[in-house]
C-alpha cells in the first residue's frame, strides 16, 4: 500500500528554505526513499552536519543509533501516509542532537526534543517532513511545575490530613459541633452533632439553627450573628435547651465563637449535652435540700465545725438545745460558746478532728444551756473529709437523753427495789447479802440476817382484798424502816416475807432490833374500812460471820429459823442454831418430801376409815371418814401426822388428796352397794381447794366410777377454806352443784369462825375435837359445843362431834342434839376392807 | 434506526486484525520504554456515535487522541482512556512512581504518542485489507468527560455506524482498560480473503 500523493499536504517550496533556516526548530524533508532533501540550519547547528553533508543520504546513514520508533514513523509516513508523533517524554532524543553547550568533559549536552512525522507531497510524489521541536524549555517548565506541584500536593496532603484529623475530632467529640455561615445557616454538621440530634449530614445543611434550638435560644444566636461586625473575636456561652429530631428537649450548654474574619466569617457552635449533669445537679440539689429539711426537722442537734472547731452550721434542734441564736454561734469556736461537762478531758469534736475517727461520748455528758439549765446529752462527733480524704472539720450530733437517763435510773431502781414498798427487792438483797458474807469471810466482820414472815396477813388480804394487803405491807415497811439504821438493808423478799441485813452488828444488838420490830408489829393495828386487824411477825435470825456458809445456806438457815418461830407459836424471834430441835424438825420435813414422793410413785399409801354415826336421828345415813396411812419401805404403817405437814409445806397435798379420791372411788365402784345411803367423807387440803385441775379430775372420776355425788362429802378445814376463800367457794359450788356435800372440819379452832359460815356453803359442821373431848368436865367446852351446834342449827347445818371417846361424851352430845358423833368411843379407824364390809361400831 | 451489525466472518476478521495491531503497538511501546505493556481486545460494540459515547464511563475525565483518516470523509479514529488510568499507564512506561494529580504538557504529548501508536498500528493493519484508507492526519489530544468530548470532537459524516472496541491494558500484573472508536463501518472496509495475506 502506498498513499495517494494527491491526498497529502504539499512540501514547502525551495524559496522558503531561507525562511526555514530562521525558525527555532528543526525541519527535515525526506524524499520517497527516505533520503534527505532539505535540512534547515537549526538541524545543522544541533547535529553538527551541514545540509550538504546530509543531502541525499538516509537518516540511518547519518545517525548510526537512530531509534526504531523514528524509523517506523518515517516508514508509516512514506508507505502508508500516517502521521506520527515521537514525544520527548518517551524518547527524549530520537535524533542525536546536542544543545551546543559544553558538558563537564568538554562535550555537548544532548538536546531533548520531540518529532512530528508527517507525510507530504512534493513534486507529485510522496515525501516526509520531520519537525523537530526543542523540548528543553518545556522540560525545565515541567520539572519546575512538577516540583511545585509536588510541594503543593505535599502541602495539600498535609492540609487534608489535618482536615481529616480535625474532622475526626469534630466527628467524634462528645460535644456537637456545628458551623454556621454569616447568614446564620448551618454549613457543616459534624457526625458528633448528627449523633446528638439524630439528623443526617445533609438533613440540616443550609437550615437555620432554629431547627436545633427552640426559642428563645435560636433568636439569641441569630441576633448575635446579625449584630456581629465581623471584626474581633466573638465568644458566647449560655445554658440552653436543645431539640432532638424526635422532638425531645434536653438540657445543654451552648458556646458560639467566630473563626474567620470579614466576609467569610463563620461561627462554631458547640453544644454539650448536660442532661446527665443536670440530672445529677438536680439530684444533688434535692439531696441537699432534703438533707437540710431533714436536719431542720430531726430532734437531734447537729453542729458542723471546721478544722479548728469553729461552728459552720447549726440546726434548729441544736439551737433549741443550747438556747442560743444562730448568729451567736456561727463562726465561734464550739468550746467557747457551748458548755458541755464531760468526763472526757477533751470534747469529742476536737478528739475527732485530731484522730480522724468517730468519737462517741458513750456516757451521758451534761450540756449547760444559755439559761444555765442542765441536760444530759449523748454526743457523737464524726470527721468530715474533703475529696482527697483530708479531715476538714467535724459533725457533732447532740441528743438530749435527759428523759432516757431518768428512765434508765428509774429502771435501775426498779430492778433493785420492790415497787410496792420501795424497799430493796430480793435480787438486790441477795447481792448485798452475798457481799456481806464475803465481807465477813474476808475481814472477819459480823452481820446479822433477819428473815421475817407476817402472821395472819392472809386474813387481811382475803377479807379486805389486795389493796388492803398492799397498804398493810407499806405501813409495816415504814415500821421496819424506822427501826433500823441507815447502813442496814431492809428488803421485801416477796408476799409477806421481809428480811434485814443488820450490818456490822453482833447478835445481842441484833436480837434487840428484831424484838423491837416484833413488838412494834404486835402493837400495830391496821385499820381498813371500819375494821381493825392485828398481825404478828415471826422472825428468824442468823449470824453472818467468818464461818458462814454460802448465800443459799445462810438464807436456808434464816428461813428455817423463821419457820421455827412460827411453829413455836408465831409472833416471836428465833435465833438460828444448828442444834435446834425445831430446826432439825424442819430439816426432817425435807426428808419427808422424798419419802412422800416415793410412796406416791410406789403406791404405798393405804385407805382407812372411821365411822361417823348418827346420834340424833336414826334415819340419818352413816358417814365414813376416809383416812390415809403411809406404808414405809420397811412395811411399817405411818400415820398422817408424820407426813401431812411436810406434804403441805412442799405442795404435795393435792397429789395425796387425788390419790385418796381415785382409790376410794375405785373401791366404791368395786365393793359398795349403791343402794346404801352411806356417805363417804374425804378430807381436802387447802392446796387442793386452790387446784382447778383437781376439781376437773374429781368430776371426771365421779363419771368414770359412776359415783352418786350425794354419797360423797368433802371435809375442809376452816383454815384451808379461809386461806383460799374465793377459790374454795368456787370449788365447793362446782361440786355442790353436782350433788356432793361439804363439811367444815375442826370448826371452832380457827381464827374467824362464825364470820365465814355465811360465805361457805357447807352441809355439816364438824365441831373441833378439842372442845368435845373435855366437854363433860369443862363447862366452857360444853358451851362451845352447844353454841356451835346452835349456830349450825340456825344455819340449817348438820353438826358432827369428833373425839367422842366415851359414852358420857356421846350422851352429852345427844343431850345437846348434835347430829353425828365420831371417835374412838364409837369406832377406831381401820383399813378399808377388800370385801366391802364396813363396820359402824367397835 | 437498527444498529449496523457486521456479518460474523467480517466481525471475526475485524477482531483478528485489531488483535494483531494491538500486540504490535504494545511491543513497539515496550521496546522503546523502560516499562513493558500490552493491549488486548476485550470486545466490540457496533452502534451509532452518540450511543457509543454514552457507553463510556461517566463522571470521570477521559483522555482522547484523535486522528482524521484520509481521504477526508473517511472519518475519525479515537483512542480513549480514563485520565487516571492513562497517567498510570504512562508512569509504568516511563518506569516512574511519583504520580501527580495533573498531567504536564510533556506527559500529554507522551500519551498522545501512545494513542498515535495504537491508532497507527490498527490503521496500518486495516489499511492492508482496505484500499480505502489512505493515511491519517496528525494526532490530537482531548481531555474531557465522555459527553463533552462527543460535543467537542468533529462529528463524522457517517455517525450511525461506529465501532467501539474495549481494550485491556496489561502492565506488570496490574490491569486497566481503554477504548478505540472507529467512525464509519471499519469492518465493511475489510476485504475478505486478504486477511491471511495481511497478517
Amino acid at each position: 500500500m502506498s498513499p495517494d500523493p494527491q491526498q497529502l499536504p504539499v512540501a514547502p517550496p525551495v524559496e522558503d528554505e531561507l525562511l526555514l533556516n530562521e525558525v527555532a526548530e528543526g525541519w527535515v524533508l525526506l524524499d520517497r526513499d527516505g533520503r534527505v532533501r532539505r535540512w534547515n540550519r537549526w538541524i545543522s547547528d544541533h547535529s553538527g552536519l551541514s545540509v550538504d553533508e546530509a543531502r541525499g543520504r538516509r537518516l540511518p546513514e547519518l545517525f548510526a543509533d537512530l531509534g526504531e520508533p523514528l524509523q517506523q514513523a518515517i516508514h508509516d509516513a512514506l508507505s502508508s501516509g500516517f502521521s506520527s508523533l515521537l514525544s520527548a517524554r518517551l524518547h527524549r532524543c530520537s535524533l542525536p542532537l546536542f544543545d551546543g553547550q559544553p558538558d563537564s568533559v568538554g562535550g555537548s549536552q544532548p538536546l531533548p526534543h520531540s518529532i512530528e512525522v508527517s507525510p507530504l507531497r512534493q513534486d507529485g510524489e510522496i515525501s516526509c517532513l520531520l519537525r523537530v521541536i526543542d523540548a528543553r524549555q518545556r522540560m525545565r517548565h515541567e520539572q519546575l511545575l512538577k516540583r511545585t506541584l509536588f510541594e503543593l500536593e505535599t502541602v495539600v496532603a498535609r492540609a487534608r490530613e489535618q482536615e481529616f484529623q480535625l474532622k475526626t475530632v469534630l466527628d467524634n467529640t462528645l460535644d456537637a459541633v456545628i458551623i454556621l455561615n454569616r447568614m446564620g445557616r448551618i454549613s457543616s454538621f459534624y457526625r458528633s452533632a448528627q449523633k446528638m440530634f439524630g439528623y443526617g449530614h445533609y438533613d440540616l445543611l443550609g437550615k437555620p439553627i432554629g431547627v436545633l434550638l427552640p426559642s428563645p435560644y435560636n433568636r439569641r444566636i441569630e441576633q448575635l450573628i446579625r449584630l456581629d461586625d465581623g471584626e474581633g473575636e466573638l465568644n458566647f456561652f449560655e445554658s440552653i435547651k436543645a431539640l432532638k429530631q424526635g422532638g425531645e428537649l434536653f438540657h445543654a450548654e451552648l458556646a458560639v465563637s467566630s473563626i474567620l474574619e470579614g466576609e467569610n466569617r463563620q461561627y462554631i457552635v458547640t453544644i454539650k449535652d448536660i442532661t446527665e449533669r443536670f440530672a445529677a445537679q438536680e439530684a444533688l440539689y434535692r439531696e441537699k435540700e432534703q438533707a437540710q429539711v431533714t436536719l431542720s426537722c430531726i430532734a437531734d442537734g447537729v453542729i458542723t465545725t471546721d478544722i479548728i472547731g469553729q461552728i459552720t452550721y447549726i440546726n434548729p434542734a441544736a439551737l433549741k438545745l443550747t438556747g442560743y441564736e444562730e448568729e451567736e454561734l456561727l463562726g465561734k469556736r464550739i468550746d467557747r460558746v457551748i458548755t458541755i461537762e464531760s468526763e472526757r478531758g477533751q470534747l469529742p469534736v476536737f478528739e475527732c478532728i485530731q484522730t480522724g475517727r468517730q468519737v462517741d461520748s458513750l456516757s451521758g455528758d451534761t450540756l449547760i444551756d444559755k439559761q444555765g439549765e442542765q441536760r444530759v446529752i449523748h454526743q457523737v462527733a464524726t470527721p468530715r473529709h474533703n475529696t482527697i480524704g483530708d479531715t476538714v472539720g467535724a459533725v457533732l450530733i447532740l441528743r438530749d437523753v435527759s428523759k432516757s437517763h431518768r428512765l434508765a435510773n428509774r429502771l435501775s431502781w426498779q430492778a433493785t427495789h420492790d415497787e410496792l414498798t420501795g424497799l430493796v427487792n430480793r435480787r438486790e438483797f441477795e447481792r448485798r447479802l452475798e457481799k456481806a458474807i464475803e465481807n465477813a469471810r474476808d475481814r472477819g466482820s459480823e452481820h446479822c440476817l433477819c428473815f421475817m414472815d407476817l402472821d395472819k396477813f392472809k386474813v387481811v388480804n382475803d377479807t379486805c382484798g389486795h389493796a388492803a394487803g398492799d397498804e398493810l405491807l407499806r405501813q409495816l415497811a415504814d415500821i421496819f424502816r424506822s427501826r433500823i439504821r441507815g447502813a442496814d438493808t431492809l428488803a421485801r423478799l416477796g408476799g409477806d416475807e421481809f428480811a434485814i441485813i443488820l450490818s456490822e452488828c453482833e447478835l445481842g444488838p441484833a436480837v434487840n432490833v428484831a424484838e423491837n420490830i416484833r413488838a412494834a408489829v404486835e402493837d400495830f393495828r391496821f385499820g381498813w374500812q371500819d375494821q381493825s386487824f392485828q398481825v404478828g411477825i415471826s422472825i428468824g435470825l442468823v449470824m453472818v460471820d467468818r464461818g458462814s456458809p454460802d448465800l443459799d445456806e445462810v438464807f436456808k438457815a434464816a428461813d428455817s429459823a423463821c419457820y421455827a418461830a412460827k411453829d413455836a407459836g408465831r409472833n416471836r424471834v428465833h435465833i438460828y442454831s444448828p442444834n435446834d430441835v425445831e430446826i432439825s424438825q424442819r430439816q426432817g420435813e425435807a426428808h419427808w418430801l422424798v419419802r412422800i414422793q416415793n410412796a406416791l410413785d410406789e403406791d404405798r399409801f393405804e385407805l382407812h376409815y372411821q365411822p361417823i354415826v348418827p346420834i340424833a336421828n336414826d334415819d340419818d345415813p352413816v358417814h365414813y371418814e376416809i383416812l390415809i396411812r403411809m406404808r414405809s419401805e420397811q412395811g411399817e404403817l405411818i400415820p398422817p401426822g408424820a407426813f401431812i405437814t411436810s406434804a403441805e409445806r412442799y405442795q404435795l397435798m393435792s397429789k395425796i388428796d387425788l390419790w385418796v379420791i381415785e382409790h376410794l372411788f375405785a373401791w366404791i365402784e368395786r365393793h359398795w352397794d349403791h343402794r346404801s345411803a352411806a356417805v363417804f367423807a374425804i378430807n381436802l387440803s387447802g392446796q387442793s381447794l386452790a387446784d382447778e385441775s383437781l376439781l376437773y379430775r374429781i368430776k371426771q372420776l365421779i363419771d368414770e366410777h359412776a359415783i352418786a355425788p350425794d354419797h360423797v362429802c368433802f371435809e375442809i378445814t376452816e383454815t384451808a377454806a379461809i386461806s383460799n376463800l374465793s377459790q374454795a367457794q368456787l370449788f365447793m359450788d362446782e361440786l355442790r352443784d353436782l350433788g356432793c356435800r361439804f363439811a367444815l372440819d375442826d370448826f371452832g379452832s380457827g381464827l374467824s369462825s362464825f364470820a365465814y359460815l355465811k360465805s361457805l356453803r357447807v352441809d355439816y359442821l364438824k365441831i373441833d375435837g378439842a372442845f368435845v373431848k373435855d366437854m363433860v368436865e369443862d363447862d366452857i367446852d360444853r358451851a362451845m359445843v352447844e353454841s356451835i351446834h346452835n349456830i349450825g342449827s340456825v344455819l340449817k347445818l348438820r353438826t358432827i362431834a369428833e373425839f367422842v371417846e366415851d359414852d358420857a361424851i356421846l350422851q352429852a352430845l345427844r343431850d345437846l342434839g348434835v347430829h353425828f358423833a365420831q371417835g374412838y368411843g364409837i369406832a377406831r379407824p381401820r383399813a378399808l376392807p377388800q370385801d366391802g364390809q364396813l363396820l359402824d361400831r367397835l | 434506526m437498527p444498529k449496523p451489525t457486521p456479518a460474523p466472518d467480517r466481525e471475526h476478521l475485524f477482531q483478528q486484525v485489531t488483535h494483531l495491531a494491538l500486540s504490535e503497538a504494545g511491543a513497539l511501546l515496550s521496546a522503546s520504554c523502560p516499562g513493558e505493556i500490552g493491549f488486548r481486545l476485550l470486545g466490540c460494540r457496533h452502534d451509532d456515535w452518540d450511543r457509543q459515547f454514552a457507553a463510556l464511563p461517566e463522571g470521570t475525565e477521559l483522555l482522547c487522541v484523535s486522528q482524521h483518516l484520509n481521504p477526508p470523509g473517511l472519518g475519525l479514529m479515537l483512542w480513549l482512556c480514563e485520565s487516571a488510568e492513562a497517567q498510570r499507564l504512562l508512569l509504568h512506561l516511563l518506569g516512574e512512581e511519583i504520580q501527580l494529580e495533573v498531567l504536564t504538557e510533556m506527559e500529554e504529548e507522551a500519551l498522545t504518542e501512545v494513542g498515535n501508536r495504537i491508532i497507527n498500528r490498527c490503521l496500518e493493519h486495516h489499511a492492508q485489507l482496505s484500499p480505502l484508507i489512505d493515511g491519517a492526519g496528525p494526532p490530537r489530544l482531548w481531555r474531557d468527560a465522555a459527553l463533552q468530548l462527543k460535543e467537542s470532537l468533529p462529528r463524522p459524516q457517517s455517525s450511525t455506524a461506529t465501532t467501539l472496541a474495549e481494550l485491556g491494558i496489561d502492565r506488570a500484573g496490574a490491569a486497566g482498560r481503554c477504548w478505540l472508536l472507529w467512525s464509519g463501518e471499519p469492518w465493511m472496509r475489510l476485504q475478505l480473503g486478504q486477511a491471511e495475506a495481511g497478517s
